[in-house]
């Protein structure tokens, strides 16, 4: 039911911005962006629960569970600078929206470093 | 006196190495001949004696039990690595688009993982070949010994296939064990992009690999069954002259000698044979268990990348995959050494003294 109550928030919103775009543009995008925020955060419950589980699982993968959390940051910084990104191209500024991306990409690779690391020394090590 | 030079300059050949490791020496016939664990001495006793008792079911029973405690040894690296390779299924799947950098970073944890096993399992291999080698320089003496009673010719097959032994074992040691880390190293960075650009390279390196195995264990083959057979055939055309010149030429007591001459050569093939058996049980002993993890640890890799293939990303099933052949290379090249060696005292024993 909780499925549905989203789905047709997201279909009301975009009737809503298309309608309202017309009447006046300056409010259209506004609107699409609260849209887009307020199905995120209406799924935002069930993702908390994925992500609890996911770290109880953490703690029985030992020394590797502590790559898991920077995992979910990567993936949640590509959800929301991707997201970001494109309510920039839906309002035109696809310059501001290609810097978001970029960002967004920086900081995943910058998390992602110490995996990398870790894994060319253990490929040193088994080279002869 | 030629056979008393010959016997002494080979004392003095295999005694080198064995005082230099001499404490190695010690230190492996100490693991094998623990209370729990193997007796050479006792083993041949019983093989002489024909108290030996090893059984097919016997030995079946063993090895279950040993493929059995691999596996519960091996049970949380493997769940662990199901674990991660099924959460970058899921984790990757809450992306808006394809993101490429949590596959990498998922690539590189489950490779990470991987490589720490695949290093224990390498160096497991090396340890084990280090010690069949030990323990075959230790067995050596008293085969040879043995075998050269009556059998020169045999004495100088056991050099030779002791010398073709050590250039087995250090072509295993340096060219194919590091091929095989070479291939797995390859095939770790090449799951890393979308493309497989080191594919091609890597499909040559594992076919040189495949046919230097191949060729280096028919090579190995071919001069062990030369050396024996060559020897019997001397020794044998040796004996029966040496018997009727001993009984011809020899007055009062010449049959007699020439039959206790045929009495003394028998007794030495018996020990000679009690040394085999007690050895290839010996080899049989030490690699198993080493053998064994290796081989259960490739299969629980391969058990992992199929149930990580139904819900994970396609590269990181791959990185467990290719990981767990590469486990299986090191376990075929262990394999190769031993049943090696176990072909050489075989033919050494059988065909010495003959």
């Amino acid at each position: 039911m909780d499925a549905i109550k989203i789905m047709v928030l997201a279909i009301t919103g975009t009737m809503l911005t298309l309608v309202l775009k017309e009447q006046k543009q300056s409010l259209g995008m506004p609107l699409a962006v609260l849209c887009a925020l307020s199905v995120f955060f209406a799924g935002l419950p069930y993702l908390e629960e994925i992500v609890t589980y996911v770290r109880t699982l953490h703690k029985s993968l030992g020394a590797v569970g502590s790559y898991i959390g920077v995992l979910l940051k990567i993936t949640g910084i590509a959800t929301i600078s991707g997201m970001a990104a494109k309510l920039c191209a839906d309002a035109g500024m696809s310059a501001v929206s290609a810097a978001v991306t970029l960002s967004g990409k920086v900081i995943c690779i910058s998390l992602v470093l110490p995996v990398i690391a870790k894994f060319l020394n253990g490929l040193l090590s088994i080279l002869p | 006196m030629k056979k008393i030079l010959f016997v002494l300059s080979f004392f003095l050949l295999l005694y080198t190495p064995y005082i230099v490791e001499a404490e190695e020496v010690y230190n492996i016939i100490d693991e094998v001949e623990s209370p729990a664990g193997y007796d050479v001495k006792q083993t041949a006793q019983d093989a002489i004696s024909g108290k030996l008792s090893v059984t097919f079911s016997g030995i079946i029973q063993g090895l279950a039990s040993l493929f059995i405690g691999g596996i519960q040894e091996n049970l949380p690296e493997i769940i662990k690595l199901t674990v991660v390779a099924v959460m970058s299924g899921l984790v990757l799947n809450l992306g808006i688009d394809k993101d490429e950098i949590g596959v990498i970073a998922f690539v590189a944890i489950v490779s990470a993982i991987s490589i720490k096993t695949f290093s224990y399992a390498l160096n497991t291999a090396l340890e084990t070949i280090d010690a069949l080698f030990l323990f075959i320089s230790a067995l050596m003496t008293p085969v040879a010994t043995a075998a050269s009673t009556g059998a020169a010719a045999t004495g100088a097959a056991t050099v030779a296939t002791f010398v073709s032994m050590q250039v087995f074992i250090y072509i295993c040691k340096s060219v194919l064990l590091p091929l095989v880390s070479v291939i797995a190293a390859f095939s770790l960075c090449d799951k890393f992009g979308r493309t497989a650009y080191l594919k091609g390279i890597n499909t040559i390196l594992k076919q040189i690999l495949k046919w230097s195995t191949g060729l280096m264990i028919t090579v190995y083959g071919v001069v062990v069954g030369m050396q024996t057979q060559t020897a019997a055939s001397f020794d044998s055309l040796a004996g029966k002259s040496i018997k009727f010149a001993i009984g011809s030429f020899v007055p009062v007591v010449g049959g007699a000698l020439s039959d206790s001459l045929e009495t003394v050569i028998t007794s030495a093939k018996a020990v000679t044979n009690a040394l085999g058996v007690a050895g290839i049980l010996g080899v049989g002993y030490i690699c198993a268990v080493p053998l064994i993890n290796i081989c259960v640890i490739s299969l629980s890799f391969k058990l992992a990348a199929a149930i990580a293939s139904v819900t994970s990303e396609k590269r990181v099933s791959a990185v467990i995959s290719e990981i767990s052949e590469s486990i299986g290379r090191v376990a075929l090249i262990l394999m190769s050494v031993a049943v090696m060696f176990i072909i050489s005292l075989a033919m050494l024993c059988s065909f010495g003294g003959r």
